[in-house]
């Protein structure tokens, strides 16, 4: 295998990977109305939310399974990103993900891979579910 | 299961933005990002990371749809569809609606999804990235 073609059934990663609370604080920052956000900073709101604990906020997984992609061959593209959330995902604990190839094909001419990714904690628990298309630039 | 909503939200398309891509903001991401951080700053900057819509959807323009159950509201999955290149300069807007609510029953119980469809267009009138976002709401 080539740093830039994958086979069917080819492993990519694991990647180890931790969100930390600033990974969090530098996500929130972004945003302008920052009160809907304090559920992910603060112990306190997440328990008035019915969290255990301060988590990750959905939308910055995207960034995760980026860098996990990209970490293996900073050539990817990315075209399509499907994720389910099975568990909640706490800030802080060590994650490992790990993708398969699963299928190659050719979309607008241009060689195409579709890999299947997990995201599981310590425990083995699966916290992400996620299907991935990329090109390699 | 009857769900109890406003259905007269259903397709009715809401407009956000415009949201500006700057090299700050690519600042921004890079810091998140753990890969893009430890890559040379000049480099980042030349090409912008399709994701970077991703961070504008917490911001977006969205009804309270008036959802008559459960107490907790949870991220359940998201696609996306990355169309066609972003750079600095350019002026993106969004255009959300809600597009299907409905139940299901988990070992937990009863729990409703509520799904949200949203499409990035560029300031050319360009579509960006289409992005599918479902949330689950449950009796805690």
């Amino acid at each position: 295998m080539t740093e830039n073609e994958y086979h069917l059934g080819d492993q990519i990663g694991p990647l180890k990977y931790m969100i930390s609370e600033k990974d969090v604080a530098n996500f929130i920052s972004i945003h302008d109305s920052r009160d809907s956000f304090k559920r992910f900073i603060s112990e306190k709101h997440a328990e008035n939310e019915k969290f255990p604990t301060s988590i990750v906020p959905g939308n910055m997984h995207l960034i995760v399974l980026s860098d996990f992609l990209i970490s293996c061959n900073n050539n990817i593209v990315i075209k399509k990103m499907d994720m389910i959330f099975r568990h909640i995902m706490k800030q802080n604990i060590q994650l490992y993900i790990t993708g398969f190839i699963t299928n190659l094909l050719t979309e607008d001419n241009m060689k195409t891979y579709e890999c299947d990714i997990t995201v599981k904690n310590d425990e083995d628990i699966t916290l992400i579910i996620a299907n991935s298309k990329f090109i390699i630039k | 299961m009857n769900i109890e909503y406003d259905k007269n939200e259903l397709g009715i398309k809401y407009e956000s933005g415009p949201f500006l891509i700057t090299e700050g903001l690519i600042r921004k991401f890079n810091d998140i990002s753990h890969i893009r951080s430890k890559i040379k700053e000049s480099e980042t900057l030349m090409t912008v990371p399709v994701q970077i819509c991703n961070l504008f959807m917490p911001s977006l323009n969205r009804p309270n749809i008036k959802l008559k159950f459960g107490n907790s509201l949870f991220f359940a999955g998201q696609t996306i569809d990355f169309l066609s290149d972003i750079k600095i300069g350019d002026s993106l807007t969004a255009t959300t609606n809600l597009s299907k609510v409905y139940s299901k029953t988990g070992r937990s119980g009863k729990m409703v999804f509520i799904e949200w469809e949203t499409s990035f267009k560029s300031q050319a009138g360009n579509l960006v990235s289409n992005i599918k976002e479902s949330f689950v709401k449950i009796k805690v």
